[in-house]
């Protein structure tokens, strides 16, 4: 009965504007404060009405966070729902589906039979409206449906449906209605049951996504000014920042472009505030003059890029990991930057922060990889320990610190000069584009370009001995596989050999999270004891493989990659890594 | 006290002889030292152009940044601290071709600043193309057989966008351009403030002479009213003279971050508000 693979998956999918995000939300938020770890994963194509949107919300009793290509229990609000997923029912799963907009096929009815999935059709309108409420509540009669399914008490959602409807009191009191009645008038045919057990430690988690994480980390970590403009799949950033940042003062202002954007992150931080901004892979391209300028000036320089399949406008909604070379290499001439890759919604918090800090310590670019899967799926984690944010700004000088002698690009063991901002009392300074001198005026001295070549790049290797190594779990001497993967996928990989392992099949794996400057040493190492050395990534051409074997001349033999613009799933990647052993 | 002297910095600038950058130059520093603005007390922001190789001839606080987007960097800088003069300098090329989205947007955000724009019709530093603002007609390096497109307006164009301070000069009446900046530093939201001025070496159709015999200043005249509409006929180009002075100004204008409620209660600038924010209340929505 259901998943095999300790898990329930349930799957709410419909047109845009039927509510499905909100259903799913509350589902997850419900199962959460029961007990049960949950993930939440979206799909949505990109226009406004239409169209199909699915939220599939998998439910665990251990911490685990990935995909299944399977689902136990599917909630069609319409007739594409059962058109696109039927097949994805496992053995005796069941379909709750409003029966006003659906019709299901004698075929598919056949396909159905055989893997005896259990039918509910449900009057979603008719439910609705006999308690009151309107077509939109057609989502929280399913719900009431599905929770008699999963035999769970009415008082468990009855708060969410409170929470969520909170704009009046006629919309909680018509939507509770709703809600009893897709309960009550419900009939189980089929008991539901699943082996999965609450736990304690999951109760006190929060559900949040990627961004609204990264908002968070921006806000805590001391971001006085946020600026961006729109761009799929970073735009959430924008909107919860601007409802949540000016609550402590933050201006979030959003830019006429992306260029804008940029420039005037660098002016705040020129100015001595700490600016953030984010976009996802076209957005960056345009900023990639304006990382220019900040490695050439030194000035501080945080941007999330959010991937999302490409070349051009590519595919919105959809995920990738295709933009690494581009965060790695975008900006005319040489100079030192730090890329760091997210892998979950606490990293979006903790690494948001440190981000801050990498960029004002080392006065260079900090770019933050993210991508869609991340940024907007709903994760189950611990809540945020503020205690473990500080604040670093690096060299600053204050008034009385310097005088007019104090050069702003001193040359330095470390490569980092002091910093200071316009109306300290210390000296003047000029902040750049041209090559300079170390007071900062233009200079087309050959001995003066190169030194100060030489010290902005000096600052590489001062950044690599400070990064942490990479997160390795396992020992590659000792494995029958040998995972190197970045970013999102890290979820769904530790979900695979969490399995391996009870199979007893030993793996290890090598987490990368600082891509650049890249860790060449410890890379080195690992490929270099694995005996079946694996990577994992979203794109076509194998990027990280790739920088790899350009810093380290070691070349990975295996590649999993996916390009599709969907994230694994956790049965594709236990079967992928199977079949190299 | 702040004296001329302190913005020398010992580099001569490297402007043709005959340049108007000269007095456009001795015009800001006039205005800073009159104010008593000295160089640890102001930034100024330049573009990438002949106006831009003055950034390191002058002793002050400044950024010199990419071709066009001056105006975003001098935005980013008067939000992360709102209490500090700025002057961002750029040319009519810069301005008006490369960044013009930008004046478009620092325009209706009214961004507390000073902009000087450059205006000599022409690109000086890449030796002598046109401009938006070269005359139709005119011969110029990149258009050999004469600018085809419509000449552009500046200050029509920002007029009609809401800008709350305009003024114009020339390069030739230093003293008149002091007094501009002073009034243009003490206004309370975006200054624009554009210099007429020659190129001694690519507009030879718009020299000095061909200048100072066409501009009058509007304090001279009886009929000047503070009139959006008004200032927009005063400046068209049928016009047999040219209009100087502060052309416009709204004085009740309030500035971008006076126009934020939710900062009415900070004493502080963005600059001084760096530390650790306890976000554990914005955790209760996720819960």
């Amino acid at each position: 009965m259901g998943n095999t693979n300790n898990r329930l998956v349930i799957k709410i999918a419909g047109s845009a504007g039927q509510g499905i995000k909100t259903a799913g939300l509350i589902i997850a938020k419900t199962l959460k404060r029961a007990g049960y770890m949950t993930f939440g994963y979206t799909e949505y194509p990109s226009l406004i009405r239409g169209g199909h949107n699915v939220f599939q919300i998998e439910v665990y009793d251990e911490n685990m966070s990935s995909v299944s290509t399977e689902t136990d229990i599917l909630l069609a609000l319409d007739q594409t729902a059962i058109n696109l997923h039927y097949r994805e029912l496992t053995k005796t799963g069941a379909i709750i589906y409003d029966e006003n907009a659906i019709t299901i096929s004698p075929d598919v009815l056949a396909e159905l039979n055989k893997n005896e999935v259990v039918l509910y059709p449900v009057k979603l309108m008719d439910k609705a409206k006999n308690a009151g409420g309107n077509v939109l509540m057609k989502n929280t009669v399913a719900l009431g449906g599905l929770w008699k399914v999963l035999n769970m008490e009415l008082t468990l959602i009855q708060p969410l449906i409170e929470e969520t409807y909170n704009k009046t009191k006629e919309m909680i009191a018509l939507n509770l209605k709703c809600l009893k009645e897709g309960f009550e008038s419900f009939t189980v045919s089929k008991q539901f049951v699943t082996k999965l057990s609450s736990k304690e430690e999951f109760k006190d988690n929060i559900i949040i996504t990627g961004n609204e994480a990264i908002g968070l980390g921006a806000i805590a970590s001391g971001v006085r000014l946020y600026i961006s403009y729109p761009m799929t799949p970073a735009s959430s950033i924008l909107s919860y920042l601007a409802s949540e940042g000016p609550k402590y003062g933050m201006i979030v202002k959003q830019a006429e472009d992306e260029i804008t954007a940029s420039i005037m992150s660098l002016g705040a931080a020129h100015a001595g505030t700490r600016a953030m901004c984010s976009t996802s892979g076209g957005g960056f391209d345009l900023m990639t003059e304006s990382l220019s300028l900040a490695g050439m000036t030194e000035i501080p320089f945080v941007c999330i890029l959010a991937q999302r399949p490409g070349p051009a406008t590519g595919a919105p909604t959809w995920t990738a990991q295709g933009d690494l070379n581009l965060a790695v290499f975008a900006g005319h001439g040489e100079f030192p930057r730090i890329v760091i890759a997210l892998s979950d919604a606490s990293d979006a918090f903790y690494l948001t922060s440190e981000a801050l800090n990498l960029a004002d310590k080392y006065q260079t670019p900090v770019l933050v990889l993210t991508d869609k899967y991340l940024a907007e799926s709903n994760f189950s984690i611990p809540k945020f320990n503020m205690s473990q944010i500080k604040i670093n700004r690096g060299k600053i000088l204050h008034t009385g610190e310097g005088d007019e002698s104090t050069l702003r690009y001193e040359i330095t063991d470390d490569g980092v000069s002091p910093r200071w901002f316009p109306g300290d009392k210390i000296a003047t300074f000029l902040a750049n584009s041209d090559e300079h001198t170390a007071k900062g005026y233009s200079t087309e001295n050959a001995a003066e370009m190169s030194t100060m070549i030489e010290k902005r790049i000096s600052k590489e290797k001062t950044i690599l001995n400070y990064l942490p190594e990479p997160s390795i779990i396992g020992d590659p001497i000792s494995s029958k596989l040998s995972i190197i993967s970045w970013g999102s996928n890290k979820g769904v990989i530790m979900d695979a050999i969490r399995q391996l392992e009870k199979e007893g099949i030993n793996v290890s794996y090598l987490h990368l999270t600082y891509i650049w400057p890249l860790n060449t040493a410890s890379l080195s190492k690992y490929i270099n004891e694995s005996k079946n050395c694996v990577i994992v990534e979203c794109n076509k051409t194998s990027q990280l493989a790739c920088l790899i074997k350009r810093q380290t001349c070691l070349e990975i033999p295996k590649k999993i990659l996916k390009y599709d613009g969907r994230p694994f799933t956790y049965e594709e990647m236990l079967s992928k890594l199977k079949a190299l052993l | 006290m702040e004296t001329l002297q302190d913005f020398d910095n010992g580099n001569l600038p490297t402007w043709c002889p005959g340049c108007g950058n000269f007095s456009i130059l001795a015009g800001l520093k006039s205005a800073l030292v009159e104010l008593g603005i000295g160089p640890l007390d102001i930034n100024l922001c330049f573009d990438i152009g002949c106006n831009g190789n003055g950034a390191d001839k002058i002793n002050a606080y400044g950024i010199k940044g990419l071709h066009g987007r001056t105006l975003p960097l001098a935005g980013g800088i008067s939000l992360g601290n709102h209490e500090l003069p700025i002057v961002a300098i750029s040319g009519d090329g810069a301005t008006f071709d490369e960044g013009i989205n930008h004046l478009v947007h620092t325009v209706r955000s009214n961004y507390k600043f000073v902009f000087i724009l450059h205006n000599n019709c022409t690109f000086g530093l890449t030796t002598g193309q046109a401009t938006p603002t070269t005359p139709e007609g005119q011969k110029m390096n990149s258009c050999p057989y004469g600018v085809v497109e419509k000449r552009l307006n500046p200050i029509q164009l920002i007029l009609t966008l809401g800008a709350t301070f305009v003024a114009r000069g020339f390069s030739g009446n230093v003293n008149q351009l002091t007094e501009i900046l002073k009034k243009a530093l003490n206004h309370n939201g975006f200054a624009y403030v554009e210099v007429l001025q020659h190129c001694a070496t690519y507009n030879k159709f718009q020299d000095h002479q061909f200048l100072a015999s066409k501009v009058y200043d509007v304090a001279t005249d009886s009929n000047f009213k503070n009139d959006r509409s008004y200032a927009y006929n005063l400046v068209d180009y049928s016009n047999e003279k040219i209009a100087t002075g502060v052309l416009f100004q709204d004085e009740a204008s309030t500035s971008y971050p006076q126009k934020l409620l939710y900062r009415h209660d900070f004493t502080t600038k963005l600059k001084d508000e760096v530390k650790v924010y306890d976000i554990s209340e914005c955790l209760r929505e996720f819960s």
